[in-house]
């Protein structure tokens, strides 16, 4: 089985928490706020959504819980904690000072 | 430590898991069944929105399930359960070697474990009483034994420390009382106590029924409190029985209480609970203001106070009142003994007989259990020598040196569990058979079974098999070189530090088998002294009968030699009776103290003896020697000159050797005077429960001129112990039969073999003997197979080198003795660290050897030479095979 690479995954994470810094949102939501937002330029769905959103869970970056959702049936909402918040910020700080560094590099003199 | 954490967190990680697993399976099902219903409402068929919704879950929901399980990582709980499967497959891959293994932890298990509860009950579980540890007894010692009873509390000594002693919030004085009763099923035997009436509220506990003596009952009628045990067991339990009356040696007392089941007092020594307490009543001879009459003294320590404090204003307290009399305890006695007060805390007092027995084979099992566990850790290295390649392309393909290690830890974690399983029903077998067979002739007044504190030693028995036995293996085998492993295809080298964790094992199993052959030794050798020592008679053949005299219709002497000569006349009637005689002692008994005098001076203190009464027949029935003068006689009847017999100690203590003695005259208490016309051999005595047998001198007396009213005032009967040589036995039946037709008062209360009495005394030194020699014998076993597997172990290591050397023409004799050299080599060094530690366990071991000094050097050298022969034959079987390697064969593969 095929890992997505580290930049990929990296990637998927920040965007993840970014997703769900607004509300607590299950998985299917999740998808396709992702997909509206990027406008399919992300295509996540590839099979690594479930398994980024474990792993965020599993290192304590997201928190979940069981709820009722919109239709009516039981969902697992996922929500940042302050963890991911943390690495949520740091990872845009980072991004901020890369694109910065990359659009310096790129620019015509 | 944090290996045993982080099999904790597997444990909890392995329960979250199922949860896990549901959670998952749920989540997803939400989005598929989600992305379907909106699918459907598109006017997809139920098909293609399935498709549609597994695109977008990214695969079918089974895929995306492990690949979640992926991104969280392998588990500790997936990790555990692998090595779980693994071992349990090895395990069922080699069913001898585990049934090796589970008995052998089982039963070293099991056995720590039931000597612990045993222990536990006797010496540390707090007793049934409030406060229990506030609760002391106090005897006098001498002061060359100060932690020994010597004699008993005289009664005014309960009545100053009552009046004067600080430390004691509650102080009481007791003492035991026989007493004979009549039930349905013919007379009783009964023990219990008199006591003063603080004794219920010292100890603290309320009556089940009824109410406690009080101080009121000490003058009314008389009134007696029960123990549950007498009630339930000879009384039916009936609830009317308080109120009621009872009859005790044919007085007629009122029952006003019944004490709680587990309401056991035992006051110095006594095997078991007293069945009635009863108040010294005022008149009771000795128990006045003043008396000496002996009392053991129960106090509660005041809150707060030491039981060293207690003591110390205790004696302070008694000497001052001691000052007052003219006969008192601060003056030495006759054999110049200083007395000292000692108090003992209830539990210790109740346990001093077996602590050191208890003791002693608690410390022989964790020997055992050591020997086991790492005899299990040679085995499951045996196993692994095996799977020397497994392990190999294991570490080769990426498992660290402490995944390895973790595996041979699960492995050994269930087999010590498995094994506990085992050993915690051989626990509950072997304390049911402990209680029946009651080998050290007392049980715990708690009762002994398996608790919670047994099962937290069960525990720790797991843990330390599991260590010793797990991590054994897993560094001698992850130390071991993979690569040349791998290499060589088979076997490869041992390194160094492998062959020294071997070498070490086999160290530490001999030096701790030879600890316990030591001990063993020590213990055998000292039973053989106690059974050897001559005991100045001859027990065998004779029984002897306990029968008890009440005071109507036997009131006077005469009444009471004439039953008796009645009951001698038909006991030898009876076929293959050769002797009948009588005395007012058991056998291996002192007694009847009387203070023995050679003037007219009453003030200066005489020494007490021994002075039991005697039939002219006694001596030549239990072939005691006539060492001067005659033995009793006809002459010696009632209205005879008073005569004595003296032992051949009191005739050289009293005057100087027996010749001398024999026409002498000597005063016994304030008697008048008798001759001495005799003396007769030193017969052993025992003295409490201690291991030892005394000689102490004796005053014989014709029962004929001193079956008078015995010297206990209250006494409302006279025991008669009757002896009788005989061909085959008389059954107890035989002699009630006799003693009815002599006289029907008289209660035959038991009929025992003397020879088994003999064999009693030297019970516990025998029990802790036996016990030990088992524990040896499973030590040298274990400690011969474990020698057995590591010889066998290096033997198929170095195949190919033996294979060389002998292709290259050495001898096959050199090839074996190098390997039994080596063995002995390490038996030596485990043979002298042993005996260096079995000095220091022995000293341990003092008070219970008799006549055998701690460094006894015969001992230690049999032990010395078992362990090396046992060591030699162990290596040496194995190594023959190293003889009988196909050289060829070895080489070409």
């Amino acid at each position: 089985m095929s890992r997505p690479s580290d930049l990929v995954q990296g990637t998927l994470d920040v965007l993840i928490l970014q997703t769900l810094t607004l509300e607590p949102l299950h998985g299917l939501a999740v998808a396709q706020r992702l997909r509206a937002r990027s406008g399919d330029v992300l295509n996540v769905s590839r099979g690594s959504l479930y398994p980024a959103l474990h792993k965020l869970e599993h290192e304590g970056l997201l928190r979940a819980e069981w709820r009722l959702s919109e239709n009516g049936k039981r969902a697992k909402y996922y929500e940042v904690t302050r963890a991911g918040r943390k690495r949520l910020e740091h990872e845009q700080r980072e991004w901020k000072r890369l694109s910065a560094a990359i659009s310096m590099a790129l620019k015509p003199t | 430590m944090r290996r045993w954490w982080s099999y904790w967190a597997r444990l909890i990680d392995l329960a979250r898991r199922a949860r896990l697993e549901r959670d998952i399976d749920d989540e997803l099902r939400f989005h598929v069944e989600s992305e379907m219903e909106v699918g459907v409402q598109r006017g997809l068929s139920e098909e293609e929105a399935r498709r549609e919704a597994h695109d977008s879950l990214g695969g079918p929901p089974l895929l995306v399930r492990e690949q979640i399980h992926d991104a969280r990582g392998v588990s500790f709980s997936d990790e555990f359960r692998a090595d779980l499967r693994q071992g349990l497959r090895l395990l069922r891959r080699a069913p001898a070697v585990t049934a090796v293994v589970l008995l052998t932890l089982g039963v070293a298990i099991g056995g720590t474990v039931t000597t612990f509860s045993i222990t536990d009950a006797w010496l540390f579980r707090p007793l049934h009483f409030p406060s229990a540890d506030r609760l002391v007894v106090a005897f006098m010692a001498t002061a060359a034994k100060p932690t020994e009873p010597a004699v008993w509390m005289p009664y005014r000594a309960y009545l100053s420390w009552k009046q004067s002693v600080r430390s004691f919030s509650s102080v009481s004085a007791a003492f035991f009382r026989g007493a004979t009763w009549r039930g349905a099923s013919g007379a009783k035997s009964l023990v219990g106590m008199r006591v003063t009436p603080e004794f219920f509220t010292t100890l603290g506990v309320p009556a089940f029924r009824g109410r406690h003596l009080t101080a009121g009952d000490a003058t009314g009628s008389p009134a007696v409190v029960l123990s549950y045990g007498f009630w339930q067991r000879d009384l039916g339990g009936t609830t009317d029985i308080v109120g009621g009356t009872i009859s005790l040696s044919d007085i007629i007392y009122t029952v006003v209480g019944i004490m709680p089941p587990d309401f056991d007092v035992r006051l110095l020594d006594r095997p078991e609970g007293a069945a009635f307490w009863t108040l010294f009543r005022p008149g009771d001879r000795g128990y006045e203001p003043g008396g000496m009459g002996p009392v053991t003294i129960l106090g509660r320590l005041a809150k707060g106070v030491s039981a060293q404090a207690a003591r110390a204003e205790a004696a302070a307290v008694m000497e001052r009142a001691e000052r007052r009399y003219p006969l008192n305890f601060n003056q030495p006695d006759g054999s110049g003994n200083r007395f000292v007060v000692n108090l003992s805390s209830l539990q210790e007092d109740n346990a001093r007989t077996v602590r050191s027995t208890l003791l002693t084979v608690l410390g022989a099992a964790v020997c055992l259990l050591l020997i086991a566990a790492m005899n299990v850790g040679v085995l499951l290295f045996g196993q692994g020598l095996k799977r020397r390649n497994e392990v190999a392309v294991r570490h080769a393909v990426g498992a660290g040196r402490g995944r390895l290690v973790r595996q041979f830890m699960t492995e050994s974690l269930v087999l010590s569990i498995g094994s506990s399983v085992l050993a915690i029903a051989l626990a509950l077998a072997a304390l049911r058979v402990f209680v029946a067979a009651n080998p050290l002739g007392t049980l715990p007044a708690s009762g002994v079974h398996l608790d919670l504190r047994a099962a937290a030693v069960a525990a720790l028995a797991v843990v330390i098999t599991t260590i010793v036995a797990g991590l054994v293996p897993a560094l001698r085998l992850s130390a071991t070189d993979v690569g040349a492993t791998l290499r060589s295809g088979e076997g490869g080298r041992t390194t160094a530090p492998a062959q020294r964790a071997q070498r070490g094992m086999l160290v530490a199993q001999i030096a701790v088998s030879t600890v316990l052959l030591v001990c063993a030794a020590l213990l055998a050798k000292t039973v053989i002294h106690l059974r050897a020592e001559p005991l100045g008679f001859n027990p065998d053949a004779v029984e002897v009968a306990e029968v008890a005299l009440p005071m109507t219709p036997f009131d006077s002497n005469a009444a009471r030699n004439r039953f008796y000569d009645a009951l001698a006349d038909r006991l030898r009637a009876k076929p293959g009776v050769r002797a009948v005689a009588a005395a007012t002692l058991p056998p291996l008994a002192g007694g009847q103290f009387t203070s023995v005098r050679l003037s007219t001076d009453n003030v200066t203190i005489a020494p007490r003896m021994s002075a039991p009464s005697v039939t002219p027949a006694y001596f030549e029935t239990l072939s005691i020697p006539l060492v001067a003068g005659r033995p009793f006689d006809r002459r010696d009847s009632g209205d005879g000159r008073p005569v004595v017999v003296l032992n051949a100690l009191a005739a050289a203590q009293l005057f100087g050797d027996a010749y001398r003695a024999v026409g002498q005259r000597v005063r016994l208490g304030d008697d008048s005077w008798c001759d001495v016309v005799g003396v007769v051999g030193n017969v052993r005595t025992t003295f409490f429960n201690t291991l030892e047998w005394q000689t102490a001198p004796a005053v014989y007396r014709p029962a004929a001129q001193s079956l008078a009213q015995p010297p206990d005032p209250e006494a409302t009967h006279l025991t008669l112990w009757v002896y009788i040589r005989a061909d085959r036995p008389l059954s107890a039946d035989d002699v009630r039969d006799a003693a009815l037709a002599a006289g029907p008062r008289a209660a035959v209360l038991s009929v025992q073999p003397v020879p088994d009495m003999v064999a009693n005394a030297t019970r516990q030194p025998a029990f802790r003997m036996t016990l030990l020699l088992w524990f040896c014998g499973a030590s040298l076993l274990l400690a011969g197979i474990g020698i057995y597997g590591i010889v066998a172990q290096a033997v198929t290591e170095r195949l190919r080198e033996i294979a060389i050397r002998s292709a290259l023409g050495a001898q096959p004799r050199a090839l074996t003795l190098s390997f039994v050299r080596q063995a002995l080599a390490a038996g030596a060094s485990g043979l002298a660290i042993g005996v260096v530690l079995s000095m220091m366990f022995a000293r341990l071991l003092a008070s219970m050897l008799y006549s055998v000094p701690i460094s006894d050097v015969s001992s230690l050298t049999a032990a010395a030479l078992l362990m090396l022969a046992v060591t030699g034959v162990a290596a040496w079987v194995p190594a023959l095979r190293a003889t009988r390697v196909p050289a060829v064969h070895v080489l070409r593969t």
